[in-house]
C-alpha cells in the first residue's frame, strides 16, 4: 500500500488548516509520507497545492468511477468536504472500494450511524475507518480514554479485575463556548438543530431471538429539557462576552454531538458499562433560549427553501475565524465520570487550542499512524483507538507527541477511587 | 461410496471466442462423472495436463441430488439440478436440463448432453492398471459485494481436495478411448457447452475408482469486488411478465400459544449482526437495531411467473429469453427496530422458507438475492393421480405440445420437495384442498378489483388491523400497506450459508405494473403443511429448517392443517419488475 494521503475537501476552511498541517508532516516525516489535495474546485487546488508543493486531483462524487479512480494508489482519505451528509457515504465507499482507509472530520449524528453500517465490514477487509476525527468528537475521546485507562489503573492489580466489566454511573462531556465558527460550522449546527438530543442511557435492548438483555442505549431527550453547571475554570478568553464573565461554574446544555456515540463505542471496548452518557455545551442565557426556540422551528428549518436561504446568508460571512482570532480563542472540554452511587470519580478539564487548529493537527496524526500502520489498524475504530493517549501526554505534550502541542490537563475538579459496589 | 469416472481431453476449437474463458487452444478438459446409487454428477472443468491431471477447476456441473446441489454450489461449484440417466450396458449417460436452444423460451424437458463411452471398470476394450490420483479442484466462492451488492461481487478462492482410492487407469486395447459426445441437434445457447461439440472425442486418459468428498477447503484471500455486469451471472435485473399469485394469510396471533420466539427464529437471519462479536479486536460499532416481525400474519403464496426476463442478460442470452416458474413462498413483514426511536422503519417482506421449480431461479435467488431457495415439483390432480407441471405451467412429458395452454395455477395441489431429480415427485411438502370444485377464481365468489381502487385501498396482503405493537402502528403500517400491492420490497441476507465472505442484508424491491387484477376467493381451502425429511449427513439448506419450524409453531412438528376462509385469501394477476436497491447516491441504501 501507498504512503499517501490524500485530503478530500481540502480548499474549504478546516480543509486549508489540514492542508498546512499535512505540509509540517510530510516535511518532518523527511518525505516518508505525502498528501494529495482533492476537491471539486479545480482552480482552488490548483493554487493551493502550488503554494503546498503537493499534487492534486479534481473528482466529483456523485460518480463512482470517478471516485475510485481519484483513491486510486492512496493510502488514506480524509474526508474533510462538509456538508458530511452529501459526501461521506459516497466517499466511504469509493474508499472501500478502491481499498483506502477512510478518516473524516464529521460532526453530524446521522452521518456517523450511516457510517455505522460501513464500519460493520471494515475489519475483514483489513480497511480503518475512523469517523469524526476531528475535535469534535476527537478531543473528548481522547481525555475519555485516558480517564478509563486511570479508573482501570486505580483498581487493585488482580487479573480477575482487569477483565471484569466495571459499572459507571453518569459519563458527562462539556464543552466550552464558541464564538468563532467557519463557515462550514454554521451550516453543520444549522442542519443539525433537532427537537432532541441523542444521549445513552441503560436500557433493554431485543436482541434478535425475543429476548432482552440490559445494556446502554441510544436514546433521545427533548432539547433544553437537561442542563447542567459545569466548571469550565476561570480563564477569562480576550472575546469573552460580559455575561460570560461569571466565574468557572456556567451552563451547559445537552446537546446532539457525536462525541456521545463515540464515548459510547470507547466505554463498551473499555469494558465499562455506563448508566448514562450525555455531552453539553456550555451556553448562556441567550443561546439557550435560542436552541430550544430553534428545535421548535426544526420542520421550518428542514425545508429547502429555508435551507437554502440559509446556506445563501453564511455566504456572506468569513470563511471562518483568522489567525489571530484561533490564537485568543482556546477550548476547554470538561469530562465527568460518575460510580453507580453517583460518587465523582473523574473530573479532568482539559485545555485544547482552538477547534479548527486542533482538528488539523489530530486528524493529520491520524492519518499518519493509519499509514505507519501496515494495515494493523482496521476496523470501526475511535480517534482514541489510533491516537491512545496515556494522561501523561495529555498533560505535558511530549515533543513526539507534537500533535497535542499547547494543550494541558487539569485534573484536580475530582477524584475518587472506585466503589466496591461498581467492582 | 461414491464411485468415479474422469476422462481428459485436449478439444480444438474452431473460433478463438471462448464463453468460458478458457486459456490457450487447444483447451484441456475435464470430464467427471460421479455416483453413488441413483445419485450422480457430472462437472466439466478445465485440467492443468490431461496426461496428469492435478489441478482442476470446474466450469459447470449438473447433478440430480437436490439437497449437494445446493451444497456443493454454496461451496463454489456451479452447479444445475438436472435429470441424469446412465445406461450401464452401453456407458451412456444422458442429461436433461433447462437450457435454452433457438427458442426464445427456455426448454425443460430437452436432452442438454449425452456422453457415451462411460465405463466404471474393465471391459472388452478396457484394461485396468493401479494408480494414484491426486486432484484438487479450484473453485470461487462469490457473494454479492456488503456494501453495493447489487452492483459489485465479493469472491474468493477455495481448494478443494478429494481423497481417491482404489484408482485404477483405464488403458485401450487397440484403438484409443474415445468419448461420444452428443449436443443434439444444435448445441444449446445457454448453458453454453463451447468447446464441446457434437464429435468423437479422443480421451487423453481416464481414471476409475472411488472418491470421497472433503469437508474441509482451503481458502484463498478475498479478492478485489468485481463488477455484476462484467460477471457471468451478471445484474439481477429482472421483469416477470403473466404472474399469478394465490395468496393464504394466516394469522398468527389468533394461535392459543404465543409464537413471539418462533417468529423470531424465523427471521433469525436478518438479525446476523447481532451475534458478531463486539469485543475491542473485532472493531466492529455496537449494533444498534434489529429487525422484527411487524404483524402476526403469515402469508403463504403459491405463484405462477409465466414469463421471466432478465433485462440486462449476458449473452448469449438476449432481452427476449424467457423462463416460467412456480413458487411456493412464506413471507413476513418485518421492519428494523432503531434503538433509538419509537417507529419502526423499511417495511419489508421476509421470506423464510421459499421453494421453486427452477433450477436457474434456485441458484440466481441463492447466489445473489439471498433466497434460500430449494427446488419442489408443483402437482396437480389428473385421472391417472399426481401429475409434475414444468415450470411454464404446461403438464411434464407433454414435449410434442409446446404449445399447449398452461394448466391453471389453481389446479395445483401438491407441492413436493425434490430429492432427486427425476420424473417422480418426492415427499410431500405442501397440499391444498378447495372446499368446492377447485375453481378458486369463480367470479360468483370473487370481487375483482383493478389498478385504480387498489391504489386507493391498498390493503391485500397485510391490512391495518394487523398491527397490534406500537412501533409498528402508524406510519410504518400505513406504509407497508400501501407498498403490499403495487410496489414491495423484499429483504434479505447474503449468502444463504456461510461461505467464508461477508454477510450482509439484501433489499429488493418489486414494482407492479398497473394492468393488476385482484380478487377475494370466498370458498374454504384447507392447506397442509408437512415437515420436510433434512439429510443431517451433509451441510442442511436452511429453507426446508426454516419451513419444519413452521410446521412445528402451526401444528405437531410433522404436519400443520389449516383451513382458510373469506378474508383469508387473495388472487393476483399481474407484471412487475424487480431491481435491487444499491444505489451510490441513495443515503439510505445501507443499512
Amino acid at each position: 500500500m501507498s504512503d499517501r494521503i490524500l485530503l478530500y475537501g481540502a480548499t474549504g476552511y478546516s480543509g486549508q488548516l489540514i492542508a498546512a498541517e499535512g505540509q509540517l508532516m510530510v516535511e518532518r516525516s523527511g518525505g516518508a509520507f505525502s498528501m494529495v489535495l482533492a476537491g471539486r474546485d479545480g482552480t482552488a487546488l490548483a493554487r493551493l497545492a502550488k503554494q503546498l508543493r503537493m499534487d492534486f486531483r479534481v473528482f466529483c462524487l456523485d460518480d463512482p468511477v470517478a471516485i475510485a479512480n481519484g483513491l486510486r494508489q492512496i493510502a488514506v482519505v480524509i474526508n474533510a468536504a462538509g456538508p458530511f451528509e452529501a459526501t461521506a457515504v459516497a466517499l466511504a465507499r469509493g474508499a472501500f472500494l478502491a481499498g483506502c482507509h477512510y478518516v473524516d472530520i464529521n460532526g453530524e449524528v446521522d452521518v456517523y450511524k450511516k457510517l455505522e453500517g460501513f464500519g460493520r465490514f471494515a475489519k475483514r477487509r483489513n480497511l480503518a475507518m475512523i469517523c469524526s476525527a476531528g475535535h469534535t468528537a476527537a478531543a473528548s475521546n481522547l481525555l475519555l480514554h485516558a480517564a478509563l485507562r486511570d479508573i482501570r489503573a486505580r483498581i487493585p492489580s488482580s487479573a480477575s479485575a482487569t477483565a471484569a466489566n466495571i459499572d459507571l454511573g453518569a459519563v458527562r462531556i462539556a464543552m466550552s463556548h464558541l464564538t468563532t465558527l467557519s463557515r462550514s460550522s454554521i451550516l453543520t449546527l444549522l442542519r443539525s438543530v433537532r427537537q432532541q438530543v441523542t444521549v445513552v442511557r441503560l436500557g433493554e435492548v431485543n436482541d434478535g431471538t425475543g429476548n432482552t438483555r440490559q445494556c446502554p442505549v441510544s436514546y433521545h431527550e427533548p432539547v433544553g429539557k437537561i442542563e447542567r453547571i459545569f466548571n469550565f475554570g476561570d480563564e477569562d478568553d480576550m472575546r469573552r462576552e460580559p455575561e460570560y464573565k461569571k466565574g468557572p461554574l456556567r451552563i451547559g446544555t445537552a446537546a446532539n454531538l457525536v462525541d456521545t456515540l463515540a464515548a459510547r463505542l470507547s466505554i463498551a471496548r473499555g469494558a465499562f458499562t455506563p448508566h448514562a452518557i450525555e455531552s453539553y455545551v456550555e451556553m448562556g442565557t441567550l443561546g439557550r433560549l435560542g436552541y430550544s426556540v430553534g428545535a421548535l422551528f426544526t420542520p421550518v428549518l428542514a425545508l429547502p427553501w429555508t435551507r437554502e436561504l440559509a446556506a445563501l446568508s453564511v455566504t456572506t460571512l468569513p470563511l471562518g475565524p483568522t489567525p489571530q482570532e484561533r490564537a485568543m480563542e482556546r477550548h476547554r472540554i470538561v469530562l465527568e465520570i460518575e460510580d453507580p452511587l453517583q460518587r465523582s470519580l473523574v473530573g479532568w478539564r482539559w485545555h485544547t487550542p482552538n477547534p479548527y487548529d486542533f482538528t488539523a493537527r489530530v486528524v493529520v496524526e491520524i492519518g499518519r499512524r493509519v499509514v505507519s500502520s501496515a494495515s494493523t489498524l482496521s476496523g470501526w475504530l475511535t480517534p482514541a483507538e489510533v491516537l491512545s493517549p496515556s494522561t501523561s501526554n495529555l498533560t505535558s505534550p511530549a515533543s513526539a507527541e507534537d500533535y497535542l502541542r499547547g494543550c494541558s490537563l487539569d485534573t484536580s475538579l475530582a477524584s475518587n477511587n472506585l466503589s466496591e459496589d461498581a467492582r | 461410496m461414491i464411485d468415479f469416472w474422469l476422462g481428459t481431453c485436449e478439444i480444438h476449437r474452431p473460433s478463438a471466442e471462448n464463453l468460458w474463458g478458457l486459456p490457450g487452444n487447444p483447451n484441456k478438459m475435464a470430464i467427471e462423472v460421479m455416483h453413488d446409487g441413483n445419485a450422480w454428477a457430472v462437472l466439466l472443468s478445465s485440467v492443468d495436463d490431461v496426461h496428469d491431471p492435478r489441478d482442476l477447476s470446474c466450469l459447470l456441473g449438473f447433478t440430480n441430488a437436490a439437497n449437494p446441489c445446493n451444497v456443493w454450489h454454496d461451496r463454489g461449484f456451479p452447479l444445475l439440478d438436472a435429470i441424469i440417466e446412465f445406461d450401464k450396458a452401453t456407458g451412456a449417460l444422458k442429461i436433461t436440463s433447462p437450457c435454452f436452444h433457438e427458442a426464445p423460451v427456455m426448454e425443460y424437458e430437452r436432452m442438454l448432453l449425452a456422453l457415451s463411452g462411460i465405463q466404471f471398470g474393465a471391459s472388452a476394450s478396457v484394461t485396468v492398471s493401479a494408480t494414484t490420483l491426486v486432484t484438487r479442484y479450484t473453485q470461487s466462492l462469490q457473494s454479492p459485494d456488503a456494501l453495493q451488492p447489487g452492483l459489485l461481487l465479493q469472491q474468493r478462492t477455495v481448494t478443494w481436495q478429494p481423497a481417491r482410492s482404489n484408482v485404477t487407469q483405464l488403458l485401450p486395447i487397440g484403438n484409443a478411448l474415445n468419448l461420444d459426445v452428443n449436443l443434439g441437434p444444435k448445441p444449446p445457447r445457454s448453458p453454453c457447452l463451447e468447446p464441446l461439440t457434437t464429435s468423437v472425442v479422443t480421451l487423453a486418459g481416464a481414471w476409475v475408482g472411488t472418491i470421497t468428498l472433503p469437508s474441509q477447503a482451503k481458502l484463498g484471500p478475498i479478492c478485489a469486488p468485481e463488477k455484476l455486469s462484467d460477471t457471468a451471472i451478471g445484474i439481477p435485473s429482472y421483469r416477470f411478465d403473466d404472474v399469478e399469485a394465490i395468496g393464504f394469510r394466516v394469522d398468527l396471533g389468533g394461535l392459543e400459544q404465543d409464537v413471539t420466539s418462533d417468529m423470531a427464529a424465523l427471521i433469525a437471519p436478518l438479525n446476523f449482526h447481532l451475534n458478531q462479536p463486539t469485543d475491542p479486536g473485532a472493531a466492529v460499532p455496537l449494533p444498534d437495531f434489529h429487525y422484527e416481525v411487524a404483524a402476526p400474519m403469515l402469508l403463504i403464496e403459491l405463484l405462477r411467473y409465466g414469463r421471466m426476463k432478465s433485462t440486462d442478460p449476458r449473452p448469449p442470452l438476449t432481452v427476449n429469453d424467457a423462463q416460467g416458474q412456480h413458487e411456493l413462498v412464506v413471507r413476513l413483514l418485518v421492519g428494523r427496530v432503531d434503538e433509538d426511536t419509537a417507529q419502526a422503519q423499511m417495511p419489508a417482506a421476509y421470506a423464510p422458507a421459499i421453494f421453486v421449480d427452477n433450477t436457474w431461479s434456485k441458484t440466481l435467488g441463492r447466489d445473489l438475492l439471498g433466497y434460500d431457495k430449494c427446488l419442489a415439483d408443483f402437482c396437480v390432480e389428473r385421472s391417472n393421480g399426481l401429475v409434475r407441471l414444468l415450470p411454464d405451467g404446461r403438464l411434464a412429458e407433454q414435449t410434442a405440445a409446446i404449445d399447449s395452454d398452461p394448466v391453471p395455477l389453481e389446479d395445483v395441489r401438491r407441492i413436493a420437495v425434490v430429492d432427486t431429480t427425476n420424473p417422480t415427485p418426492g415427499p410431500t411438502l405442501f397440499e391444498i384442498d378447495y372446499s368446492a370444485d377447485g375453481s378458486a377464481a369463480d367470479s360468483s365468489t370473487s370481487l375483482n378489483l383493478g389498478s385504480a381502487i387498489l391504489s386507493t385501498l391498498g390493503a391485500i396482503r397485510w391490512k391495518l388491523s394487523d398491527f397490534n405493537a406500537a412501533q409498528f402502528s402508524g406510519a410504518f403500517a400505513r406504509q407497508a400497506i400501501s407498498d403490499s400491492v403495487m410496489a414491495f420490497t423484499c429483504v434479505q441476507t447474503t449468502p444463504v450459508v456461510n461461505r467464508e465472505l461477508e454477510r450482509t442484508w439484501v433489499t429488493t424491491r418489486f414494482v407492479v405494473d398497473s394492468d393488476i387484477s385482484v380478487s377475494f376467493p370466498t370458498d374454504i381451502a384447507t392447506l397442509t403443511l408437512h415437515a420436510v425429511p433434512i439429510d443431517s449427513s451433509s451441510e442442511p439448506s436452511s429453507g426446508p429448517a426454516m419451513w419444519n419450524r413452521l410446521c412445528q409453531m402451526l401444528g405437531d412438528g410433522r404436519t400443520a392443517q389449516l383451513r382458510l376462509g373469506a378474508g383469508s385469501r387473495y388472487r393476483i394477476r399481474c407484471s412487475m419488475k424487480l431491481t435491487i436497491d444499491d444505489s451510490l447516491s441513495s443515503d439510505d441504501s445501507t443499512v
